[in-house]
């Protein structure tokens, strides 16, 4: 089933130099997938992934998630799309330290106004799938950046988003925290069900992805599924990259 | 968690950074509440109604400024935390919810502070009252519990955390907040001057004090307003585009640009000024302000050194023309004199009937019953040093207590003010200083170029003040012939020391927080 759509999406930054960062892309995610975008810097990436987020607008085209358009959404509609049906994790997690890691994971549950026994439900079940249910009330400057990313994801998670949003998120961790954050948003997208979009530099990390979206100069250059084994897949992204050229 | 624990949690967890917004509203309503509670003394019925009225417009004026002071401490403040709202935003804030947060931090903080003020309030009122006694000259104030006090002050304060709040919220931009998330944060422009409004300003200021120095009495009170109007404009122009101005040209001498620490310092510096620009323009001008205040103390006790020759016989009594009036008038106040054990002089000249006495200081007393008695009426006129001295000493000491409380809450709340930008800027340089000492900066040369950035950003407000306040008194000096030297030296100098305890005080905790930070400190270095 189809759950994001994009139709001939365009961004044009600048007034008097114009620098077309999207050029008219066009690509569709089915409910349940894992797709993960790379591409060089400069490439476009990170304008998509705000589109798509709300945080920015498109100079034209749309974007259809379950069918209805974004785009037209203002002030308090958007506010509430935000917080019901996307989650977001960064590369720097973004949390709180004013709040324990209990507080900062029940935010958005907080800010619906959903009663506080069903905010401890959900926050005990996201708490003990991201393996964090005894930081629960530490601070977030106590925990190590890895178990802050945990922390993050759980936020994203704990409203049961649509689609789950990922910007490098293995960007500031050492390599065994990646590997188990990859491995966690692998378990969360296929025992939960959860649509997830990843932006990346990493081929480690992109390769726990089920596909791979390349994007070069505001356009799609390429894209890989998913067939055999992780390391094949690794390989390939690897020999992509090679071929788009220049840093990735 | 519901909304309102969020938001609670918000401001109690992250005390540190509203310490400073916190003391200044706690002092400030302490000052408050101690006016108000003057005020409504029951035993207000001695004051003159002046007295009563120039503390009402002084507490309107006071209250006024804080609100000002405070809502732009918390809009910087609030542009501190934009990266904090970008995450609830993403999160799916709505901005309604967005501002009844902010709302509710800033009441939790007005009220709390201003409980704390309303106590130190409290516990300091008889001291303050027998202050006011000694400045104003009143019978015994003995203490009240002064609940309308309490009412007043308190609720003046959340009103004014409601109003800034409401305020405050057109200050956040959307589009700004969420422009730090997406990672497409460009690095500062250089700050823009204009050549123009730079010579402009030096030219206005140049020609406000030439026209201020050569004043005379005849044309004082016509030019005084432009005067003063020019010079503020061109402070303001003085910190926004001359300070600037010059410092690009300083980054053009490339042989002093270039040496040692020099390049840092300057580029650090032509960002800070510019950024401080308005908070430099106001904590500028309100010192001039609270310092020309200030020499009204010196005015009052030159004024008091003067009696002597301006007021030779202790009383001088005339009348013009009804000599009944004269004989019973003359009589009562010899009578009035002996009944008093005063031993006095009586020397005639002319229609003029002169008195002299051995120590005149009380001789108020005996004016007082000669007024009770005969009133002003418009055929004779009594002249009593010591009531005239009286009368002196408590307007002066109204205008001194006055300044005194002005003085102090401008001190107090631009200092916070400082306190808190620095406060602000520090998690920044911090970083910066962490990166440059990476590549070989070492932490006394880092030492020496905060000392001098923080240095000149502490002490260029105050020269500007200084030299303002100077020439007002240098005015004062030529057309007034009061002169004020020494007791100007007096409150500068005091305002200098303070603000140099301040400077060093800030410097250590800043410096402390970079030497935490750094590496050389961290492997024993």
């Amino acid at each position: 089933m189809e759950i994001l759509k994009i139709n001939n999406l365009s961004k044009v930054y600048g007034k008097k130099v114009l620098f077309n960062a999207l050029n008219n892309i066009s690509f569709t995610i089915d409910g349940g997938e894992f797709v993960g975008i790379m591409g060089p810097s400069g490439s476009g990436k990170t304008t998509l992934l705000n589109i798509i987020s709300t945080v920015d607008k498109p100079t034209s085209g749309e974007i259809l998630i379950k069918g209805n358009n974004t785009i037209g959404l203002k002030g308090e509609e958007l506010a509430l799309f935000r917080r019901r049906e996307l989650g977001f994790v960064f590369q720097d997690f973004n949390l709180l330290d004013t709040l324990t890691v209990g507080e900062n994971i029940i935010l958005p549950l907080t800010l619906d106004g959903v009663p506080i026994k069903s905010q401890d439900m959900k926050l005990k079940k996201i708490a003990q799938i991201l393996g964090i249910e005894k930081l629960l009330d530490k601070r977030i400057f106590e925990i190590s950046g890895g178990e802050c990313q945990r922390t993050a994801i759980a936020r994203a998670l704990i409203h049961n988003p649509l689609i789950l949003l990922a910007d490098e998120p293995t960007g500031n961790l050492d390599s065994k925290a990646s590997k188990t954050v990859m491995e966690l948003f692998v378990e969360i997208n296929k025992e939960e069900k959860v649509t997830t979009i990843m932006v990346t530099h990493d081929p480690l990390a992109a390769s726990y992805c089920d596909r791979i979206l390349f994007i070069k100069d505001g356009g799609i250059y390429n894209q890989i599924d998913k067939s055999g084994s992780r390391q094949q897949f690794y390989q390939q992204i690897i020999n992509v990259l090679s071929l788009l050229g220049g840093a990735n | 968690m519901d909304f309102n624990t969020f938001a609670y949690k918000n401001v109690s967890r992250n005390i540190k950074a509203y310490f400073a917004y916190f003391l200044s509203t706690c002092i400030s309503s302490a000052l408050f509440f101690s006016f108000t509670m003057f005020l409504f003394h029951p035993n207000k019925g001695q004051f003159k109604s002046y007295i009563g009225k120039a503390i009402l417009v002084t507490e309107i004026i006071a209250y006024l400024f804080l609100f000002f002071f405070v809502f732009y401490s918390v809009s910087v403040f609030l542009k501190s935390r934009y990266k904090e709202f970008g995450v609830l935003y993403i999160i799916g804030i709505s901005k309604k919810q967005l501002y009844k947060m902010i709302f509710i931090e800033n009441i939790i903080i007005n009220a709390v502070a201003t409980l704390a003020g309303i106590i130190i309030g409290l516990v300091f009122s008889k001291i303050y009252l027998v202050i006011i006694e000694r400045l104003l000259r009143l019978n015994s104030l003995s203490f009240y519990f002064p609940v309308k006090a309490i009412v007043i002050t308190f609720a003046s304060f959340v009103i004014l955390g409601v109003l800034v709040s409401f305020f405050t919220s057109f200050i956040i931009k959307e589009k700004e907040v969420l422009k730090l998330l997406k990672g497409t944060k460009t690095p500062k422009t250089e700050p823009k001057t204009s050549i123009f409004l730079a010579v402009l300003g030096f030219a206005m200021l140049i020609l406000g004090y030439y026209v201020t120095l050569t004043a005379s009495k005849q044309n004082l009170d016509k030019i005084i307003l432009p005067v003063v109007a020019m010079v503020i404009f061109a402070t303001y122009l003085l910190f926004s585009h001359l300070s600037v101005f010059s410092i690009r040209l300083l980054k053009k001498n490339k042989r002093f640009y270039l040496k040692n620490t020099n390049l840092l310092l300057i580029s650090n510096l032509f960002y800070k000024i510019k950024d401080n620009s308005r908070m430099f323009f106001l904590i500028a001008i309100t010192s001039t302000v609270a310092f020309t205040f200030g020499s009204s103390f010196a005015f009052w006790k030159n004024t008091l050194g003067d009696i002597e020759k301006r007021y030779p016989y202790d009383f001088t009594y005339t009348t013009f023309g009804q000599s009944a009036k004269l004989k019973e008038e003359i009589n009562f106040l010899e009578h009035t004199l002996k009944e008093e054990n005063y031993a006095y002089k009586k020397v005639k000249i002319e229609d003029t009937y002169n008195f002299q006495v051995k120590d005149w200081s009380d001789t108020y007393k005996v004016y007082d019953k000669y007024f009770d008695k005969y009133g002003q009426d418009q055929f004779s006129l009594l002249l009593s040093k010591s009531h005239i001295y009286e009368t002196e000493k408590r307007a002066y000491g109204t205008i001194m207590f006055l300044s005194i409380f002005i003085g102090i809450l401008f001190f107090v709340t631009s200092g916070s003010f400082i306190y808190n930008k620095f406060f602000m800027d520090e998690e920044v340089d911090k970083q910066k200083y962490v990166q440059l000492n990476k590549i070989g900066l070492t932490y006394n040369e880092i030492k020496k170029v905060v000392t001098i950035e923080i240095g000149i950003l502490f002490l260029l407000p105050y020269i500007v003040a200084v030299t303002h306040s100077s020439l007002a008194l240098t005015v004062l000096k030529n057309v007034f012939n009061i002169n004020v030297t020494g007791a100007a030296f007096l409150v500068m100098g005091s305002f200098l020391l303070v603000q140099i305890l301040f400077f060093l005080l800030i410097r250590e905790r800043y410096l402390s927080e970079i030497r935490a930070s750094l590496v050389d400190f961290k492997f024993g270095g």
